[in-house]
């Protein structure tokens, strides 16, 4: 009898293994790797488990994430805001440390300078200088561990610009993942009709491909503005060009998964006014902009389905929202972005008080964060980066109309990165 | 409401057999397609020893009388409910608690089968590491000595 309990209770069976542990938060799923090898393979195989931790964590609402300026040279990785300790994966830490610990002993650089470039679905495009002109590109996950080095693309002069995913349709797996980076000689070009000219990197060949990419009407290009990521797209603010000068601005967009090169160009939601204060970003799977004009602030989310010419593109989430008098916000007051979860909160650059301030605007409160801050709720662990915001925004003297942040979402589960073909 | 009480019997694998109300045998998802199914008086579970099933008809009897008898004073009984099913776990050494994940896994009985998986989970959280939890719940280790430190050194992030 007593030998029959030992074995038993030995080897438990998997169905119970994933009942026990799918009840835990991600960071203390990866710890119990160790346990035994059945653990290790449940965790990192079960698509069974996978799916009980996801139904199990769905009343979660949010996710850990980060919102991070786009990459400089020679600066180091910055986070303006972030949010972790989510019950999901509840992390000890913000999200921009793991990035920089995660890649720090690869590949050993002369120089190390590391820069995030962009991501999605948990999926890290990071590039490692290692001397003059000469860098390493690898797309990771950072809790998995895993690594993929990108070759270089045939053609020399080009700057990262975008990595975008594409997931499986049944489990929400990534399956395959693109990286684009733009040739620098397009300025050449910079009043045609072709938006950018890239090199798009593909998982599922392992081979760089040329694409010039084509817009209806014809752009100002006079800067390369960063990029935002959703559902396999890029897109970007730009200048429409009209007679001879700069017109309206306008959202320019490409679906890197289309067998096309068209680019759609989207109107703004409102008239251009050079006033304004905008930020691009995303939120709950929607493309988000988000602008302050003579101190009203306003939310707009893009239709799903805005192909159609004849539907409106544009929805605004709730009301506009009179920004406070006793902040004395002006136009040098920057929209940042918003929670990735929740479009009611938003978080804006205050150049006069020179700090990042959080409004909710369902109850229509401002909080100024005069110094960086962290702190602690029901739901998980804030951080608000005050002091290495300011170095960013103080640094951009041509701070642009609309910003566009990088947001590093984690998503669900633990996937692996998809492998490029030999 | 005096209606009279359909019984249903419950046999287990070592012929242990449980006499209960059928809404009791309602909380488990298998046995009322079971009893639907097959209108027979008795009903033998081959999957269960009689010990494991004397606690899963405890579980059930005592979650039915409260649901049934709870419905204006809710929250208390809630309560009452909470420190029961507290005391239920407490008092159980970790094999009846598998052997009753396992039972409440194949009988589909949702509620138990949170219970007792949360009762492991709050183990081997509070384990300090992946050592404890070997101990706590009797795994042999099968990785050697290099595949442990490999694995440790992959997962270096989540034991911070």
């Amino acid at each position: 009898m007593e030998t029959e309990e030992t074995r038993r209770r030995s080897i438990i069976p998997d169905e119970i293994v994933v009942e026990m542990i799918a009840r835990l938060p991600l960071r203390s799923i990866a710890r119990f790797k160790s346990v035994c090898k059945q653990w290790r393979s449940l965790i990192q195989e079960s698509s069974y488990l996978r799916s009980r931790f996801i139904s199990l964590h769905r009343h979660s609402s949010s996710s850990c994430w980060s919102l991070l300026f786009p990459m400089q040279y020679r600066s180091p990785i910055t986070e303006a805001i972030g949010f972790h300790a989510c019950k999901t994966w509840d992390l000890p830490k913000s999200l921009a440390s793991y990035l920089i610990t995660s890649f720090q002993p690869y590949p050993n650089p002369i120089l190390d300078y590391y820069y995030y470039v962009d991501s999605s679905h948990g999926l890290v495009w990071i590039e490692v200088f290692i001397g003059l002109d000469q860098y390493k590109s690898f797309v990771g996950n950072l809790f998995t561990q895993e690594r993929v080095h990108i070759p270089p693309p045939p053609h020399h002069a080009t700057f990262p610009t975008g990595l975008v995913t594409r997931l499986d349709a049944n489990n929400g797996v990534v399956s395959s993942f693109k990286l684009i980076r733009t040739c620098y000689d397009d300025r050449k070009e910079r009043t045609t009709h072709v938006w950018r000219r890239v090199y798009v990197y593909s998982s599922e060949t392992g081979t760089w491909a040329f694409k010039r990419l084509w817009s209806s009407f014809p752009l100002w290009l006079y800067d390369f503005n960063n990029c935002l990521n959703l559902n396999g797209m890029l897109y970007a603010w730009e200048n429409r060009l009209y007679n001879g000068g700069t017109a309206p601005e306008v959202l320019v967009s490409h679906d890197f998964y289309a067998d096309h090169d068209q680019c759609r160009v989207i109107p703004l939601p409102v008239p251009y006014t050079k006033h304004g204060r905008g930020c691009l970003t995303t939120s709950c799977g929607h493309v988000v902009y988000v602008e302050i004009l003579d101190r009203r602030l306003k939310v707009w989310k893009l239709y799903h389905n805005y192909s159609n010419k004849s539907s409106k593109l544009w929805q605004l989430t709730r009301e506009e929202v009179n920004m406070p008098s006793s902040l004395a916000f002006d136009v040098d007051c920057f929209p940042l972005g918003v929670n990735p979860f929740d479009a009611d909160f938003v978080y804006l650059w205050s150049r006069q008080h020179r700090c990042v301030v959080s409004g909710n605007l369902s109850t229509q409160e401002f909080t100024l964060h005069k110094d960086s801050e962290t702190w602690s709720d029901g739901e998980g662990c804030w951080r608000i980066n005050t002091s290495v915001s300011s170095r960013y925004m103080d640094d951009s003297r041509d701070t642009p109309r609309v910003f566009t942040l990088s947001q590093f979402v984690l998503p669900q589960w633990m996937d692996r990165v998809p492998r490029p073909p030999n | 409401m005096e209606n009279e009480k359909k019984m249903i019997t419950l046999k287990s694998s070592d012929d242990v057999t449980f006499e209960v109300e059928e809404a009791v045998v309602l909380e488990s998802q298998f046995l009322s397609h079971l009893v639907q199914d097959c209108p027979a008086p008795e009903h033998k579970i081959k999957e269960v020893t009689g010990k494991i099933l004397s606690k899963v008809v405890e579980y059930c009897e005592k979650h039915v009388v409260v649901v049934v008898d709870g419905g204006d004073s809710s929250s208390s009984s809630g309560d009452d409910l909470k420190k029961w099913d507290d005391k239920f776990i407490k008092e159980m050494d970790l094999s009846t608690v598998y052997d009753l994940i396992a039972a409440a896994n194949y009988l589909n009985i949702q509620a138990l089968l949170d219970l007792m998986c949360q009762r492991v989970a709050d183990v081997i959280t509070a384990c300090k590491d992946h050592k404890e939890i070997r101990e706590t719940l009797g795994i042999v280790s099968d990785y050697t000595a290099e595949e442990e430190a490999e694995v440790l050194k992959e997962n270096e992030w989540a034991f911070d």
